[in-house]
């Protein structure tokens, strides 16, 4: 009888609960502490199901390479996080506690993901912050490290899109440290040395450049206490790291063109775009990005491959914009049908022209803005991409971007979409990449 | 008719209480409906299934469920591709990608797609639409015909053929009979007439099962569904029956593959189905075997069977055996897929045989079954969470007879099986192996 009672008293409370919208990232369940030592502990709780997604994000990208050989971040991320035999042995040792682990590296963080049933997450935490904190370097392990990013990189061939936006970040950015890969240059794995990693790890894996971050069934106060006892006996350090000066846009076209293994020509176009300081810019070129590729109306379908029997300029078409620290870029990049490449780089320009003359309708940008909140769904569909995403804002300015996104989003309004495309899309102020086919030597020179 | 509980999954008293509220109800057209509220996220994840299966295709329309959703598919393209209102649902079937937003099992069909809340209803509404009442395009069904064919041909001559051989050897299929494509012959003579006629007297509520995950209370889940699907008439229910059980006896059904290099074999089990206590000791099982640092990967002695050792493999990549996961299903197995010589055949499948009735004889360390445990309730809790995932493994589970609600007791019934549960699992289950070989021609 009394627990007939205290499940009718839970069916009301639950009931309570559901009348109200779930927000993709519910700032109520939200909570952060920094402890002693600088590092940083964000927790989101869901409770519905027993498993948690556990994650250490370290500001240290591609970004903060500047004084190290091209690659160091990703040496030294792969060293730690990759390796099955390192000495750190982090990733073998989560793995033997039943959860599945992920690493990444981008131009300016570096993160490892662990998802686990809820029991194993205090051991998990331990696990994180000796491989973490403990890493011992010796040359045998820098030359095993070597080896295997060496077999990495002969065993990898970017497709033609990924080529395209490698020329444009090189192109764009000159010397600054985001021209450099993620993956890691090659001729920068031979260069680095012993000293560099231990440089550049001891200069950035301190608990101040660190924050760790769950999401999933655990409870705010209790993961605190178990990230101190993990992570508190560890003292912060020294970062010391002056931000590389920003790169100029270009008063006029750069263009640069290379051969790769495609059928037809691959057009890449990429702008300056805003870096997270300027958050308003930010939400408005997500807008112009979605404007840009989303669903069959888009502005390039429309565009490269019209319905009915006009002809269609554009096989596929990718465009990118990632927020990052510093300024970024904006990138369209097409394959185009044959023989259609000067078309496409025309239909391009117009577009973005378009873009910069007149705003976009407003039942345009609604169902831009309906779009954006889709794909911020999707990106936040699993507790570890919640994790990613509150660790990506954490690592560039703060995680509670992610939590307000939404709403600066919907503020937007046409006349700053048009704004932000003036700002930043000007008629001259691109780079301009083109992966032709690969050609005999005489074709190239009747081409040229 | 509705009955709605509570599931407390931990202590009841403890704070924050996790808790899984299942709804389970059916509407007046006899559609059976079970909504699961999860606020995790701003997500629905929504999964239909009809029972219609295999079974039900007289022989003259084998194949004909599968030409059925290939038109299914074509009719929301062209609905969303015609109406940029639905620009956002274009983002949600894009991502799960619209030729597999329709699926087609021996035991049933299903549709499986994930949207924002706030899309929830347009997206109920096209389904519905699609699935039941839309006129399926006359122009298509010759392409659907061919795509059928080329599909057909993959499953029986390509790598797929040993998983088709397989559940063909585990549930008694005849030949001709392992595949959901059809016969060349039968595909062929389709009307668009017998199709209509199919599909009006299967694809109707009084066959399908629906469940929505997401952050819904039970009412307005219900009138979402309501909304959409309560005005469907409710159709006759069909004679439904699942596959199964397993044949008791051991069996193999082989054959002959184009273009293959090396012989593909699946060597199983039979396992409990979500119905049975045991299930979850057979997912430990699986996961004792599988991944990088499982028995099957770990077998040096299988390692040579196969061939590994021989020059010319490309370093660091995955060798060529695998455990296949175990599926909700009517009658799941534990199998395990390799690529080897076909000299060598004989040799590893009586290597992965014996790995699999191990079972029987125990002998799992203490270590070996806590990382199996904690991988398996991993690997169901995050199915779990995932609204799509979510929505498609509670609705398996529905319409084979298990109770949503005991779903989400799984996986902490995983987390705590003990070696016996494990042996007494395997020696009911585990005694008979079958096998499909795609042979090279």
């Amino acid at each position: 009888m009394k627990r007939k009672v205290l499940l009718q008293l839970l069916l009301v409370l639950s009931s309570a609960v559901s009348a109200r919208a779930a927000p993709v990232l519910d700032p109520a369940a939200v909570s952060e502490t920094t402890l002693d030592n600088g590092l940083r502990v964000i927790v989101k709780e869901a409770h519905t199901w027993p498993v948690v997604a556990v994650g250490v994000v370290v500001k240290a990208g591609s970004l903060y390479e500047g004084d190290y050989p091209a690659g160091t971040a990703r040496f030294v991320a792969h060293l730690l996080f990759d390796s099955e035999r390192g000495s750190s042995r982090l990733r073998p040792a989560l793995t033997k506690l039943g959860g599945v682990v992920q690493s990444g590296v981008l131009r300016d963080s570096v993160n490892i993901t662990f998802m686990a049933y809820g029991e194993v997450i205090p051991e998990s935490l331990s696990v994180l912050a000796e491989g973490l904190f403990e890493a011992s370097i010796t040359e045998e392990e820098i030359a095993r490290t070597r080896l295997e990013l060496r077999e990495l990189g002969r065993r990898w061939y970017p497709d033609p899109f990924t080529r395209l936006s490698q020329m444009l970040w090189e192109m764009a950015c000159g010397n600054h440290p985001y021209a450099n890969p993620t993956a890691g240059a090659p001729e920068g794995i031979e260069q680095i040395s012993i000293g560099d990693v231990i440089a550049f790890y001891e200069r950035f894996y301190v608990p101040n450049n660190v924050a760790v971050i769950a999401v999933g069934d655990v409870q705010a106060q209790e993961f605190f206490q178990q990230v101190q006892e993990a992570f508190g006996g560890y003292p912060g350090g020294d970062v010391e790291w002056q931000a590389p000066s920003g790169v100029a846009a270009p008063t006029e076209p750069r263009i640069k063109s290379d051969r790769h293994r495609v059928p037809f020509p691959f057009v890449g176009m990429a702008w300056q775009a805003p870096g997270i300081t300027n958050k308003r810019d930010v939400c408005a070129m997500d807008l112009v990005y979605t404007l840009l590729q989303a669903g069959p109306n888009s502005l390039l379908a429309q565009t490269l491959q019209p319905s009915g029997d006009t002809e269609r300029l554009a096989l596929h078409w990718q465009v990118e914009f990632i927020t990052h620290k510093q300024p970024g870029l904006l990138q369209i990049m097409v394959q185009a049908a044959p023989e259609k490449e000067l078309e496409v780089r025309q239909a391009l320009l117009e577009i973005i022209n378009g873009l910069r003359e007149q705003p976009v309708s407003e039942q345009r940008l609604t169902a831009a803005k309906q779009i954006v909140y889709a794909e911020y769904c999707f990106h936040n569909e699993s507790y570890d991409e919640q994790l990613a995403t509150l660790a990506f804002y954490e690592a560039i300015d703060s995680y509670q971007f992610a939590l307000d996104y939404i709403d600066q989003v919907n503020a937007i309004t046409p006349n700053e979409v048009q704004l932000v495309a003036q700002k930043y899309l000007a008629p001259a102020a691109y780079n301009l990449a083109i992966l032709r086919p690969q050609v005999s030597d005489s074709l190239e020179a009747r081409i040229r | 008719m509705r009955a709605c509980v509570t599931v407390v999954l931990a202590m009841l008293l403890a704070t924050p209480v996790p808790a899984v509220q299942v709804c389970q109800t059916t509407l007046a057209n006899g559609l059976k409906l079970v909504a699961v509220e999860d606020n995790s996220s701003d997500l629905v994840g929504i999964h239909v299934a009809i029972k219609v299966s295999g079974r039900q295709e007289p022989e003259h329309l084998h194949g004909v469920r599968a030409l059925i959703q290939h038109q299914i598919s074509e009719v929301v393209r062209s609905q969303i591709a015609a109406n940029p209102a639905l620009g956002a649902l274009d983002v949600a079937l894009g991502r799960t990608g619209a030729p597999s937003l329709f699926n087609v099992e021996w035991d049933f069909v299903e549709a499986s797609v994930c949207v924002p809340t706030v899309e929830l209803p347009k997206a109920l509404e096209l389904l519905a639409e699609a699935l039941y009442v839309a006129e399926l395009p006359e122009e298509g069904l010759a392409n659907a015909k061919a795509d059928m064919l080329g599909q057909r041909d993959k499953a029986t001559t390509g790598v797929e053929g040993a998983y088709y051989l397989l559940r063909a050897a585990l549930l008694g299929r005849p030949t001709g009979l392992e595949t959901i494509y059809g016969e060349p012959t039968t595909l062929a003579n389709i009307t668009s007439e017998q199709l209509r006629a199919f599909r009006a007297w299967h694809y109707v509520p009084a066959n399908t099962c629906l469940c929505l995950v997401g952050p819904l209370s039970e009412q307005k889940a219900v009138a979402a569904v309501e909304g959409a699907f309560g005005a469907l008439p409710r159709g006759e229910a069909n004679d439904w029956e699942a596959s199964g059980p397993a044949v008791p006896y051991s069996r193999a059904r082989v054959g002959s593959g184009l273009g293959l290099g090396q012989a593909v074999m699946v060597v199983g089990v039979a396992a409990p189905p979500v119905t049975e206590p045991e299930f979850a000791a057979g997912l430990v099982a699986h996961q004792i075997l599988s991944g990088p640092n499982g028995r099957i990967q770990r077998d040096l002695a299988l390692a040579r069977s196969l061939g590994l050792t021989l020059a010319g493999r490309v370093p660091g990549a995955p060798p060529p055996i695998d455990v296949l996961p175990v599926v909700v299903e009517a009658q799941p197995y534990v199998a395990i897929w390799s690529a080897c010589d076909p000299r060598r055949v004989e040799k590893v499948r009586s290597r992965l045989v014996e790995h699999l009735q191990a079972f029987i004889e125990g002998g799992v360390s203490d270590e070996e079954l806590e990382t199996a445990r904690m991988r398996a309730a991993t690997e169901l809790a995050t199915q779990l969470h995932i609204a799509q995932t979510s929505a498609a493994l509670i609705n398996r589970c529905q319409m084979f007879g298990a109770n949503p609600e005991s779903i989400a007791n799984l996986p902490e019934a995983v987390a705590t099986v003990t070696e016996e549960q494990l042996r007494a699992m395997a020696t009911r289950w585990f005694a008979f192996d079958y096998v499909g070989v795609q042979m090279p021609e």
